[in-house]
């Protein structure tokens, strides 16, 4: 995928090596040919009166010597400063242009790269992702299978405690009632028996009463 | 007596048994007549000569010991009990136990040659009773399996051993930093509305199927105050393995003076004997209580007053000499037997209230240097939000580590290093933010170490679930959240590793430390859950 | 303050005495022994008594004049004594003086005092057989002090020496009613 991506960017910058070589032959061209036409020109323009002067065909397209010295002299002149000063400007121009041509060509390329890559990536995550979302599916499934469970035994055991403490509470009542009971019928009897024997007791009886717990009685010294 | 009482006893759980019919109550009636026997010994006998606030002065009894239990009274008519406290030349001063108003001038008073004994046993167990035993929720007599001095020496060095297992309280600044040991007693000390019952009840909660029996002893409290107790330790299903002894504010002087000893003596019955009901023994393991005494300062102050009454001459604050003993020797009967005794615990978590914060008034010194221990609770603290306000600079604990499991031993370490360098740099935070990163790390992990101990009332947490929050504040893991998130993010996480890695909890509870494999699986987890915690704002 | 306590010992002892000898001559030692008994138990009780007997507002000689008014017909020795107690501020020893007086009888006339309450009036057949087995005991002659308390319905209490045997059928049947009612 890359190669051919490459290759057009190399081709470009060897073709570009080409028109800049094509460019200056052609330049060069130009200016060869420049003084050829200012004399064509020249000659042209003087051509009335070379004709009226001294009419030869030929001699009138050959330049003098004394004119082509210093045309070439200037020719030479207008390439030096060319060559200094215009020359590099306009090469100038053309790399910038070329160079900023090649970075947005690459800044194209990377950025393609990093959208594949982001593509890739996002893939994967998705992918993470549905698989995330398949767990945590089955973790609240499996939580909510626990907490049901859960439930329901706390449910049942808090149904079985109110059920224990229902008893409980029953089997107190019970107690308290027997207890109750138990008292007041301790009360009663006790009352009766005490006015019974207090009425019932004859003096001689009382006596042999009192005899017998001062047998059972203890000592009074003792410490 | 004691023999017809319990046979007495017997009688009529044998008859709560059966069915409430005629031939039962006939039946029990017999057994009962025929279990009375006739008493003909001598007994000493000894005149009122004065009486009032709550006290009586009484001529003769040359024989009474101190703390004798008296009867007060004809025996014909209301028997009212009293305590022997002053023993003079001629006379003895005693305190009241019952009804005062019921015993006048020239009453007869009898020596019983037995001291203030309790009744116990697992009947008591989710029940209100009062110092006597005698209950107080409304839900019938308790059936004794046994009964206990009120004051009982202590037991020596020998019949002891060190303390090794931990009383979880559920509470992370308490467990990882000022932990608790079986048979340990740390003081709970701090002003009125500053959480001290809070940690208690939180305590008593965390303590369901953990073998642990709890006695909540409220001294001079309000009686809504100990139904609001009750009715929360009922809500969390804690009250079936706890008794709640009462001397409400109401009640005299003398009862809520032995209000904490009937609570102990309550629980040295558990300590004492093992399941079977027979003495505990090295193959008879006796059982695990913690007591809670639910103010100190408010015995402290009843037993002034019965003590000025007494005319018992008075010492710093008014308070009688030997309050120090008082306490001393209630907090002594916290114990860890040794593993001939049965290996029982009896862990005693006494709460002072300071006035003002100042701890160094009287009785808030004494406790403190008789205790292995305290945690400091502060107002300030308690208004900043941090609850439980605990302050960990000060308070301590001088023999849990020892009880600590490893592992959070491993993450409380740093926690209070951690913490300790928070505190000395928090001065110079206020003084701007120029300062170094090591510094501001260290600020920054002190704030969300802090923001972690946070904790809400009755939501006790498990030990492994502790060390996983500490853990995960040790490893940097809250730095980068704002400190407002910190809990949230605590819990969610929490709620997560209980879900999604149940067996990091049980790892760590089976191997009691932390090992790399469980770090590095801890740690995995942990980040796992941060790349899905969203930050709110 | 022991001296005190050894001072207010002494002044007792010499109360004792003297109102012994004093029994003794007019021959009312008996007598004299259980109006301080009544003495002892109506101060008690009484607050406005012991207000007034106490109030320095008084002087000594109204106070002892309120205090024979209260006690009238009571033994001259007796009325005597306490009158003195009055003035001298000594009422606080009533109750010593009380003890070491029986003491002191016991001792001079070589006796055991012993008191015995019952609900129908002791014939002479119960007296000897109380006296035979206690004189046993305290090695000494026994006097009973009598008393009827109808309350007791039968049987008998016996008490010497601040110790006391209820053997009464009240009692028995109070604990009866306890043990029946299984209250603790």
């Amino acid at each position: 995928m890359r190669k051919p991506t490459t290759s057009p960017v190399r081709t470009w910058g060897a073709s570009l090596g080409a028109l800049r070589a094509a460019l200056s032959a052609a330049v060069l061209a130009v200016f060869l040919a420049t003084p050829v036409l200012a004399f064509a020109s020249e000659e042209l323009a003087a051509e009335p009166i070379a004709a009226a002067d001294e009419a030869s065909g030929i001699g009138l397209l050959i330049p003098k010597l004394g004119e082509w010295i210093p045309m070439l002299l200037g020719f030479i002149i207008l390439w030096i400063v060319l060559a200094k000063f215009g020359w590099p400007a306009f090469m100038g121009m053309i790399d910038k242009r070329a160079a900023t041509i090649r970075d947005s060509l690459e800044k194209a390329e990377l950025a393609k790269l990093e959208s594949e890559r982001l593509l890739a990536e996002q893939k994967a995550e998705l992918e993470e992702a549905r698989h995330l979302a398949a767990q945590i599916v089955a973790d609240a499934k499996a939580a909510a299978e626990q907490t049901r469970a859960q439930i329901t035994t706390q449910a049942r055991e808090e149904a079985q405690a109110m059920l224990a403490k229902a008893s409980e509470a029953i089997e107190i009542e019970k107690k308290a009632a027997i207890a109750q009971l138990q008292s007041s019928v301790a009360d009663l009897s006790v009352a009766i028996a005490g006015r019974v024997i207090g009425t019932e007791l004859s003096e001689t009886q009382h006596r042999a009463v009192i005899e017998r717990y001062l047998a059972e009685a203890g000592s009074l010294n003792a410490n | 007596m004691t023999a017809t009482s319990a046979a007495a006893g017997t009688k009529a759980s044998a008859a709560a048994g059966a069915s409430i019919s005629a031939q039962a109550i006939d039946e029990t009636l017999r057994q009962q007549l025929d279990a009375i026997r006739m008493n003909v010994e001598a007994r000493e006998v000894g005149t009122v000569i004065q009486i009032g606030d709550g006290i009586a002065r009484i001529n003769g009894l040359r024989g009474a010991m101190s703390g004798e239990l008296l009867e007060f009274g004809e025996e014909g008519g209301k028997t009212v009990y009293g305590l022997a406290q002053n023993l003079e030349e001629d006379e003895v001063g005693a305190v009241l136990l019952g009804d005062v108003t019921s015993i006048r001038e020239n009453d007869r008073v009898r020596t019983t040659g037995r001291i203030v004994e309790v009744p116990s046993g697992r009947g008591f167990l989710g029940r209100v009773v009062n110092p006597l035993g005698l209950p107080l929720d409304g839900k019938g007599p308790i059936d004794a399996e046994g009964h206990r001095p009120v004051e009982f020496r202590a037991p020596g060095v020998i019949e002891r051993q060190g303390v090794s297992e931990p009383v979880q309280t559920g509470i992370m600044a308490i467990d990882a930093m000022i932990p608790i040991g079986r048979g340990q007693r740390e003081l709970i000390i701090g002003d009125r509305q500053t959480g001290k019952t809070a940690i208690a009840i939180d305590a008593i909660i965390n303590s369901k199927g953990k073998d642990l029996i709890c006695i909540y002893v409220a001294i001079g409290q309000k009686a809504s105050t100990v139904a609001t107790v009750v009715e929360t330790l009922e809500r969390f299903g804690a009250l079936d393995y706890t008794i709640i002894v009462s001397a409400s504010a109401s009640d005299s002087a003398p009862l809520q003076y032995i209000a904490p000893m009937a609570g102990v003596a309550m629980g040295e019955f558990f300590m004492y004997t093992g399941a079977d009901g027979n003495p505990a023994s090295a193959d008879n393991p006796g059982r695990h209580v913690l007591c809670v005494y639910d103010d100190l300062s408010k015995q402290a102050v009843a037993y002034r007053q019965m003590s000025l009454t007494l005319r018992r001459p008075p010492g710093r604050e008014a308070y009688p000499g030997d309050v120090f003993y008082l306490h001393s020797r209630l907090l002594e009967r916290a114990v860890k037997l040794s593993d001939a005794n049965g290996a029982g615990s009896l862990t005693a978590l006494p709460i002072i209230e300071t006035q003002a914060g100042d701890i160094s008034a009287y009785i808030p010194t004494n406790v403190i240097s008789i205790t292995d221990g305290q945690i400091f609770l502060q107002s300030d603290l308690f208004f900043q939000g941090q609850r439980p306000a605990v302050n960990v600079g000060i308070s301590v604990s001088r023999v849990g580590g020892d009880a600590q499991i490893k592992a959070m031993k491993q993450v409380a370490g740093s926690l209070r290093l951690d913490l300790a360098a928070y505190r000395e740099l928090q001065a110079f935070a206020q003084f701007g933010s120029d300062l170094d990163k090591a510094t501001q790390d260290q600020l920054n992990r002190g704030a969300r170490m802090t923001e972690l101990l946070k904790q809400g009332r009755y939501l006790p947490m498990p030990v492994e679930e502790q060390i996983m929050a500490i853990f995960a504040g040790n490893q940097g893991f809250l730095d980068d959240l704002p400190v407002f998130e910190v809990t949230r993010f605590r819990d969610e996480l929490l709620q997560y590793l209980r879900a999604s890695h149940p067996e990091l909890g049980t790892a760590i509870l089976a191997e009691r430390k932390l090992s790399e494999e469980i770090s590095a699986d801890l740690a995995e987890a942990i980040t796992a859950f941060k790349a899905q915690f969203a930050v709110g704002d | 303050m022991p001296t005190d306590r050894v001072q207010a010992r002494k002044a007792s002892v010499i109360y004792a005495k003297t109102l012994l000898q004093a029994a003794r001559t007019s021959d009312t030692v008996f007598e004299v022994a259980d109006q301080l008994t009544e003495v002892l138990a109506s101060f008690r009780a009484a607050v406005q008594l012991r207000e007034v007997l106490f109030d320095a507002s008084l002087d000594a000689a109204q106070r002892r004049a309120l205090a024979e008014e209260a006690f009238a017909g009571f033994d001259v020795a007796l009325l005597g004594v306490l009158g003195v107690m009055i003035e001298r501020e000594d009422l606080g020893l009533l109750a010593k003086v009380s003890e070491l007086y029986e003491r002191e009888v016991e001792d001079a006339l070589g006796i055991v005092i012993i008191e015995v309450t019952t609900a129908v009036a002791l014939d002479e057949g119960l007296r000897e057989a109380i006296r035979a087995k206690y004189a046993a005991q305290f090695g000494a002659k026994i006097a009973l002090r009598e008393r009827l308390d109808a309350a007791l319905i039968g049987g008998i209490v016996l008490s010497a020496h601040g110790k006391r045997i209820d053997a009464s059928i009240a009692s028995q049947l109070e604990r009866t009613r306890v043990t029946l009612s299984n209250r603790r």
